[in-house]
């Protein structure tokens, strides 16, 4: 059964209550940057790029933040909102300057082994691979679940889909994916 | 959620095999973790607060020079090099300064990045960090090369500089014998914004760092031509 629910903290996308700036961009980037980090890492190829894209992303939304209404929904939902957008713009670049090639040195690893330790590097990486080939709406479920942390509620209110929608999609996606890891 | 059920068809998603497959996907896929560089934090607000800082104080002149490496003989050629007397750098009360031993100091304006881990020194090891100074227009005010010693991904006092500001001048000339050049592209090296920097190294490995120079690729071919622009060099 696919898994609806995390050990991690999640992400808060409650609305936010106006702050003064500084304060309220430190408590943005406390609360939605493991979530836009992991969502960018999905889509890129090392932690060089994932790191300068959440970078140009919180630096985006900082610049922005007197355009975000909290009525219209969280925090969290409009800097991932972003965060997509900088990704998208980055891998159209990506293709003319061709995309770097790292070590998975941002990966956290619980093994108890160096051994295992690689072996599960080495299978998260060819994991990051497959998902790399698949469609951008796959990638971006897969990003903002696996990525992000975040739960199918969640996920509908970026997306604006149904939960339902978000479950079917996600089932997809996964088919899709396990499909290129065993090709 | 139905686990025998396609939920957008509600029939059978297939064999127990599939969904056994999907469940362990599912599975391995949530233990995945990552973690950026503990100093993005640190640079992002950095980089923010340049840009909302007045000017207040003095730039030091950039260094521009163009660096040709001639492939055959290996020799570097130092080409129409002008070095102005830099400009001091006053520092507000309160900021150290860069003592070369663990100490980042940051005027008004100036972001310190800290790119590590990768191998720079040709050892073999991705053990090396780049540590840099930006100041204003993307400038670059110190660089420096350090081996991670104490494998924290960044740089601590417990580090080793390689190559820095103190680095010893040398003159052009024939390259050793077993030096290395690398050419890592792209990043944003000088807190521009853009990924549009790199760093060209040349060293003798394991840890001897000859040569270090922080280029912005103008254009966009992801290593040093003579389009581009150093924007600094050591020594």
């Amino acid at each position: 059964m696919l898994r609806t629910g995390t050990s991690t903290p999640q992400p808060s996308l409650r609305r936010n209550v106006p702050a003064p700036a500084e304060t309220r961009w430190r408590e943005w980037y406390e609360a939605h940057a493991p979530a836009v980090y992991g969502y960018v890492r999905f889509h890129v190829a090392s932690a060089d790029a994932a790191e300068d894209l959440t970078a140009e992303t919180f630096l985006k939304a900082f610049r922005a933040s007197e355009q975000y209404d909290p009525a219209k929904g969280g925090s969290g939902a409009w800097i991932l909102a972003i965060a997509r957008n900088t990704v998208r713009d980055h891998l159209r670049r990506a293709q003319r300057r061709g995309a770097p090639d790292a070590p998975l040195r941002d990966l956290q690893s619980d093994s108890p082994s160096p051994e295992e330790g690689l072996l599960w590097r080495e299978q998260v990486g060819l994991m990051l691979e497959a998902v790399a080939e698949l469609g951008r709406r796959d990638r971006e479920i897969i990003g903002l679940r696996y990525g992000s942390g975040f739960e199918t509620s969640a996920i509908a209110d970026v997306l604006g889909l149904s939960e339902t929608a978000v479950t079917t999609r996600l089932w997809r996606a996964l088919k899709r994916l396990r499909r290129r890891l065993e090709a | 959620m139905i686990e025998n059920e396609d939920p957008g068809t509600g029939q059978h998603r297939g064999g127990e095999g599939a969904r056994d497959d999907i469940r362990e996907l599912d599975e391995t896929l949530g233990a995945v973790r990552f973690t950026p560089r503990r100093s993005l934090e640190a640079e992002i607000f950095g980089r923010l607060q340049r840009e909302r800082s007045s000017t207040a104080a003095a730039r030091s002149s950039r260094i521009r020079s163009h660096l040709l490496i001639a492939g055959r003989h290996g020799t570097v050629l130092w080409s129409s090099a002008t070095i102005a007397a830099a400009a001091l750098l006053i520092w507000w009360a309160g900021a150290g300064l860069w003592t070369g031993e663990g100490t980042l100091a940051t005027g008004i304006g100036e972001v310190t990045l800290d790119h590590c881990c990768s191998d720079l020194d040709g050892g073999g090891e991705a053990d090396d960090g780049v540590l840099i100074q930006a100041g204003e227009d993307e400038s670059v005010l110190r660089l420096a090369i350090y081996e991670d010693r104490d494998g924290s991904g960044g740089y601590t006092p417990a580090d080793i500089i390689r190559a820095g500001p103190d680095s010893p001048r040398s003159t052009a000339g024939p390259l050793p014998r077993g030096s290395v050049t690398q050419d890592h592209c792209c990043r944003d090296f000088d807190a521009g914004g853009p990924a549009d920097d790199g760093i060209l190294l040349v060293s003798v490995p394991p840890d001897r760092i000859l040569v270090a120079a922080v280029y912005e690729d103008r254009d966009a071919s992801g290593n040093l031509s003579a389009a581009d622009v150093v924007r600094y060099m050591l020594p």
